[in-house]
């Protein structure tokens, strides 16, 4: 999974997924893949924003309208910057819930990565956006990058690695690497531990070993873990250095120093874009 | 825990199971330098008979320079073993009372899970020789590396090598990690690292991953901590053939943190 062939970008049009939009732009750009921009219309309509007397079909086709309209505009303005002139683009419109239409597309087109900001609007049309991204990132077979509405762009020069050294992590890892190697980025790797102990002094070198022994990227850096909660240590990170990238690993069981509920909260709490992988899709496929 | 052991407990009900384990604690006397206290617990408060007994095991030619201390209490065996101060119990693992049936006795047993000390559990037919290997079953519990330093030392007075062991049910990448990990520590913050062996065995069985490590030519003593719970759990489950694998070897049970 190391390649990044294909990009899903679901939208709602919102101010928050243009910054979004960024991101995904430049790492379509980076790695030549090509962005799937998707836009889910959601039942129950808005009806408040339409006419009353308007009949159902004709709402679906308003709606299309308009938002081929949108896709267009969008489309027009990527290619009207030199720098995504080369760009493969396609849209496409979804029908029913977000959460579903978007996992539907990213099995579709063979997605290898979905880019979403974390919060949407809720007046804009029928779209909730800002909680589908936490059921996105819950749900997902693949990874997922959440923008954060105040995330800023800088070209990934940090990630932050937190690892629990799970059976997943390792996969990763790669993974993260592959992308670190395209943006010449620097990671950080990280765990936290409530308190110091033999296990996680070994449990620190084992991982190093193993890291540096099936993995050649020059640029890693191992951070010896301060006995704090892992929560704790993540936010004081964010406050003290810029993170770039924060990737976590989320399994389905759970994340020990991380429960999944906080690993959802976490895209909202945060200003740095967060990647989360599939620690349990990782650990199962066998190809590295 | 294992180094400047001074003092040797060895008791004895002299069964012969008894009588094998004190050539061990005198063996191990021999080469730590330290003094035994034979123990004999006896059901009255005067028992001329024990002292016979206890004259008669006590002397012998070959371990004339150990120092051995003779005696003869009165009361509870099992209190009265966990009151010594020394340094190591050695003894058998079962005595007269429940010979045959059940691998370890109701006393080593209760021995085993409450002392404080290390305790040395000699089973009955195997006779002491050299040991060549000791084998430590790890479960990465905090005091772990320090007792691997010191088994280290200890199997510098045998001339052993020693095989660093972990039983790993699953064969998760953690347990990967943690055991690559205590490798590189060991490696830094042991003197003559180069004298230990590691092995990650993956087997659902502990029992059966211990077994399989044992290869029954070498004397090995296997070398466990208390806290590791699958050791109470295999020891408290009367299976034979699941235990088959601690029939044949000395076991050294070292006390841990307290189990909850």
């Amino acid at each position: 999974m190391a390649d990044i062939n294909n990009i899903l970008f679901p939208t709602d049009f919102s101010e928050n997924t243009r910054n979004a939009l960024i991101f995904a732009l430049e790492i379509a750009r980076v790695s030549g893949a090509e962005m799937h921009i998707m836009h889910s219309i959601e039942e129950p309509y808005n009806f408040a924003i339409l006419d009353e007397t308007t009949k159902p079909t004709e709402i679906d086709q308003n709606l299309s309208q308009t938002v081929n309209k949108l896709f267009e505009n969008l489309e027009d303005e990527i290619h009207d910057d030199n720098k995504y002139r080369e760009l493969n683009i396609e849209t496409s419109i979804q029908t029913g819930r977000a959460v579903y239409s978007i996992l539907e597309e990213a099995k579709n087109r063979d997605i290898d990565m979905i880019i979403m900001g974390a919060q949407g609007r809720t007046g804009l049309r029928e779209i909730l956006f800002g909680s589908t991204t936490a059921e996105v990132i819950q749900r997902s077979k693949i990874p997922v990058l959440v923008l954060p509405q105040e995330a800023e762009y800088d070209g990934f020069k940090q990630i932050t690695f937190a690892t629990d050294y799970q059976d997943g992590d390792l996969k990763a890892l790669q993974f993260v690497v592959e992308l670190a190697k395209l943006f010449n980025s620097k990671i950080d790797i990280f765990h936290s531990s409530p308190k110091k102990s033999l296990k996680s002094e070994i449990m620190f070198r084992g991982f190093k070993e193993i890291v540096t022994e099936k993995i050649s990227y020059n640029n890693i850096e191992f951070e010896m873990d301060q006995p704090t909660r892992f929560f704790d240590s993540v936010v004081s990170k964010i406050e003290q250095q810029s993170i770039s990238l924060l990737v976590m690993v989320h399994y389905e069981e759970s994340f020990p120093p991380l429960p999944k509920q906080l690993s959802q909260e976490m895209s909202y709490y945060s200003e740095a874009p967060l990647l989360v992988l599939p620690g349990q899709e990782l650990a199962n496929n066998k190809r590295s | 825990m294992l180094v400047n052991i001074n003092e040797i407990l060895h008791p004895t009900d002299f069964s012969q199971p008894a009588q094998n384990a004190f050539t061990y604690a005198r063996e191990i006397a021999q080469k730590v330098d330290a003094k035994i206290t034979v123990l004999h617990s006896a059901k009255l408060p005067y028992s001329y008979g024990s002292e016979i007994k206890m004259q008669d095991l006590i002397y012998d030619d070959k371990y004339n320079d150990v120092h051995i201390e003779p005696t003869i209490e009165f009361g509870d065996t099992v209190s009265n073993i966990l009151r010594f101060s020394g340094d190591l119990i050695v003894m058998g693992s079962k005595g007269k009372t429940n010979m045959g049936k059940v691998l370890f006795g109701s006393i080593s047993s209760e021995i085993m899970l409450k002392s404080k000390i290390p305790v040395l559990i000699v089973p009955p037919d195997q006779r002491y020789s050299n040991f060549s290997r000791l084998v430590f079953a790890t479960d990465y519990r905090d005091r772990d590396l320090e007792i691997l330093g010191e088994l280290v030392a200890w199997a510098k007075l045998f001339e052993a090598e020693v095989t660093v062991l972990h039983i790993d049910p699953e064969g998760k990448l953690e347990s990967n990690i943690k055991f690559r990990g205590l490798k590189e520590l060991a490696k830094e913050k042991i003197n003559d690292p180069e004298e230990i062996n590691f092995r990650l065995i993956v087997e659902k069985d502990f029992t059966r991953g211990i077994s399989s490590s044992l290869n029954g030519q070498k004397r090995e003593l296997l070398v466990m901590t208390r806290t590791k719970k699958t050791f109470i759990q295999s020891l408290l489950k009367q299976n034979h053939i699941q235990q088959s694998a601690y029939i044949k070897v000395p076991l050294l049970v070292l006390p841990g943190q307290e189990i909850t």
